[in-house]
């Protein structure tokens, strides 16, 4: 009662919004289902008519139903966009996850490229269950806990090991593109030959 | 989209046909193949990957694996099914003209052994197949820790230093299997290492290491170049 009466108060709309089933208290971490006692109250609050009415509905249902002249007054929130009971504060937490990270990022593009130029030039393999391999460790590792700093000490060994298999593989497709390109070039000069690529394309 | 002018200059790769006479792999349904012996050999106990228990989880593979223009054959995963091979010194005979030679392999911990082939010493270090391929600092606390807990009461007792290694992943899976269970986040990797055959040469001795396990070989120069300098440099600790 208390958030709709301030939500009227900010808004001028006496409207709120709850997520069912989700939150560690609703076991969302071992599949998010909805608990039977969390249903019974649902149906409970749909079948009486209290001083709150109750929908039941899908996530966009609220706010689809605000009209243009209720949505001009809504107010507007000039700031940070924080959930301040999670992951608050650790930008620097488990910096190295951040670091493989954003390591594995570059790769992956620069692997990418690579990869599609040898195929494109050389007729090379294209890598895709290596590459998605990889994609998928480093997508992986930026689980909401895991990218943000909060899981258990013990995930980290995990996330690590994912992120340096991750940059294995990236690397070795990288490798393996520029190896086959490079074939394509007439070395046969006075001197050493340097090759150099280029993966910024600057 | 077309490029005139690309064409092809990877050159395929063969698989060899390996005589396999250790079995490191098991499905589900019965982890302890390659441990029990209920299947008496004659070469005796030649089973698992560390001679403890240890086998690659057969429901991960498959027929092949593909490493850049590389394939490998993996042999049968069938109960009882021999499917690498232990080095124990032998030689391997290579196809007529073998220029390049892949090997897809592992051993039960990181291992430097020295192939031979022709005059020449080929020295490589082949990669522990479970374990973790690298980690950052990582803080080990004073007495017990529940797994899922931070350990804010515990004393620090040391700092493991960090580390990578670097041999090339060619397969990996996240557990592997020990005769009873899933061994979960055990990670299990097969590595793929390239060797250059001197001319001339028609086969190759293998290392006298019995846990060393060649799990496929390949021939055929795949088009790749060099090896590339390892991004991984700045990692690298004293």
């Amino acid at each position: 009662m208390e958030r709709l009466k301030a939500n009227e108060q900010k808004s001028g709309l006496p409207i709120d919004y709850y997520y069912l089933g989700g939150g560690d208290k609703n076991n969302a971490d071992r599949g998010g289902q909805i608990q039977k006692v969390n249903l019974e109250t649902l149906e409970k609050s749909l079948a009486t008519s209290g001083p709150i009415k109750v929908i039941s509905g899908q996530a966009d249902l609220m706010f689809r139903a605000i009209t243009d002249k209720q949505a001009a007054k809504l107010p507007t929130w000039n700031s940070e966009l924080q959930l301040i009971e999670h992951s608050t504060g650790v930008l620097s937490s488990q910096a190295y996850t951040k670091k493989l990270n954003r390591d594995a990022e570059l790769l992956a593009d620069a692997s990418e490229r690579a990869a599609v130029s040898a195929l494109l030039l050389t007729g090379a393999t294209y890598p895709q269950q290596t590459l998605n391999n990889a994609w998928g460790l480093m997508l992986r590792n930026q689980f909401h806990d895991n990218l943000p700093g909060t899981s258990i000490p013990k995930v980290y060994e995990h996330s690590w090991n994912d992120g340096i298999i991750a940059l294995n593989q990236f690397a070795g497709v990288y490798k393996d593109a520029i190896g086959a390109l490079v074939q394509t070039l007439n070395t046969d000069v006075t001197g050493v030959p340097i090759v150099v690529y280029n993966l910024l394309s600057i | 989209m077309k490029f005139t002018g690309a064409k092809s200059l990877i050159a395929s790769t063969q698989p060899l046909t390996l005589k396999y006479d250790t079995d490191i792999f098991s499905y589900n349904s019965y982890r302890e193949d390659g441990y029990d012996d209920r299947n008496p050999r004659n070469e005796g106990h030649c089973g698992t990957m560390d001679g403890k228990g240890g086998t690659y989880p057969a429901e991960m593979i498959g027929d092949t694996v593909r490493m850049g223009n590389v394939t490998f054959a993996i042999g049968s995963r069938k109960v009882s099914d021999y499917n690498a091979v232990a080095c124990l010194g032998q030689n391997v005979d290579l196809p007529k003209g073998t220029k390049v030679l892949h090997l897809l392999a592992a051993a039960d911990e990181d291992m430097d052994v020295v192939f031979k082939s022709g005059n020449k010493e080929l020295p490589l270090s082949i990669g522990g197949w479970t374990g973790y391929m690298g980690s950052w600092d990582n803080r080990e606390f004073e007495g017990f820790v529940a797994e899922l807990s931070y350990s804010l009461r515990n004393k620090l007792k040391t700092i493991h230093p960090a580390y990578i290694r670097n041999q090339r992943i060619a397969w990996s899976t996240s557990h592997h299997h020990l005769p009873t269970e899933d061994a979960l986040y055990q990670y299990s990797y097969l590595f793929a290492y390239r060797l250059e055959i001197p001319e001339g040469a028609t086969r190759i001795t293998l290392p006298n290491s019995r846990f060393v396990r060649i799990v496929a070989m390949t021939v055929g120069d795949e088009g790749n170049a060099k090896a590339l300098k390892s991004p991984f440099e700045d990692l690298k600790r004293d």
